[in-house]
């Protein structure tokens, strides 16, 4: 074997950052970028349906939350009988996946309806925030920067908003940063890693 | 040269064997991803492959889903020890 060089050494070492880096990204991508655009979606036309019709709004939220929990599922089964990498340890990480997510929209569903003296934009924030909160607490447990960059943004986006604008604009501006912060990151990371 | 692997050094191979450590111990990687990952053809990707599988660095598991064949690819801990003991002598050498 030829000596290696100083330069040589360092050039493997950053290509080994790199790729170890692009292929924790890219599992990542491919788990959680189909569930990001899904809800990204639903977000934004149920937020601008609200906007719009704001007493109709629950005549499209019904149907777009079975829509979003279905195609999770599937996403969910899919990923399960053609994963892009598992570990024969975690057969059930799904499950506890769904299940982790049940937990957390309860929980975001009972605290944004049991805190009295709540107006709808109040409620609106405390179960986004909460629901973001799911999204970090996922992106730690997974080694996932991009949930929870994007719980993070999105909560942000939705604390500015409400400190911002009335409860009707509020519900616009969510369907564009709180919608749109769920679906960008979600196509971005579904091409650039697919 | 202790602890330098020329199985390992090889570029392509190199990044294989990054792109494997960067998991869990046990996980296994589909080679579909794996060759899209970096950006390499079915039958180079196979032939690094096999040189790496020949040195018992890592197993491939190949299965069918949905009547399709699909191979998945897992680094050995023999692959794991001399992928850091690799890395471990590039950092020597660097300081």
């Amino acid at each position: 074997m030829d000596p290696i060089t100083q330069d040589q050494a360092r050039t493997a070492l950053a290509d080994i950052e790199a790729t170890g880096r692009r292929m924790r990204r890219a599992l990542s991508a491919a788990s959680f970028g189909g569930h990001l655009t899904l809800w990204g979606l639903v977000w934004v036309i149920g937020f601008t349906a609200t906007y719009l019709w704001p007493t109709r709004a629950g005549l499209a939220w019904l149907p777009l939350t079975v829509l979003g929990v279905a195609g999770s599922t599937w996403l969910g089964i899919r990923e399960r009988l053609r994963p892009r990498a598992y570990h024969p340890g975690d057969r059930n990480l799904g499950r506890t996946i769904g299940l982790f997510w049940m937990v957390v929209i309860v929980d975001a569903q009972g605290l944004a309806w049991s805190l009295p003296g709540l107006g709808g934009a109040d409620r609106l924030l405390v179960l986004v925030v909460v629901l973001m909160l799911g999204y970090v607490a996922l992106g730690l447990w997974t080694r996932s920067p991009l949930l929870t960059l994007v719980g993070l943004g999105v909560s942000l986006a939705a604390a500015v908003g409400w400190k911002l604008l009335g409860p009707r604009d509020y519900m616009l501006w969510m369907a564009v940063f709180g919608g749109g912060g769920l679906l960008l990151p979600g196509v971005w990371s579904t091409v650039r890693w697919r | 040269m202790n602890g330098f692997d020329e199985i390992i050094h090889q570029p392509v191979r190199l990044r294989i064997m990054s792109a494997l450590a960067a998991l869990d111990a046990d996980t296994r990687v589909d080679f579909t991803h794996l060759r899209n990952l970096l950006k390499l053809s079915d039958g180079n990707l196979g032939a690094h492959l096999l040189k790496l599988e020949e040195a018992g660095y890592l197993a491939q598991e190949k299965t069918f889903v949905d009547r399709k064949p699909r191979t998945y690819v897992q680094m050995t801990a023999r692959g794991r020890d001399a992928f850091q003991a690799h890395v471990a002598a590039l950092r020597d050498l660097i300081g």
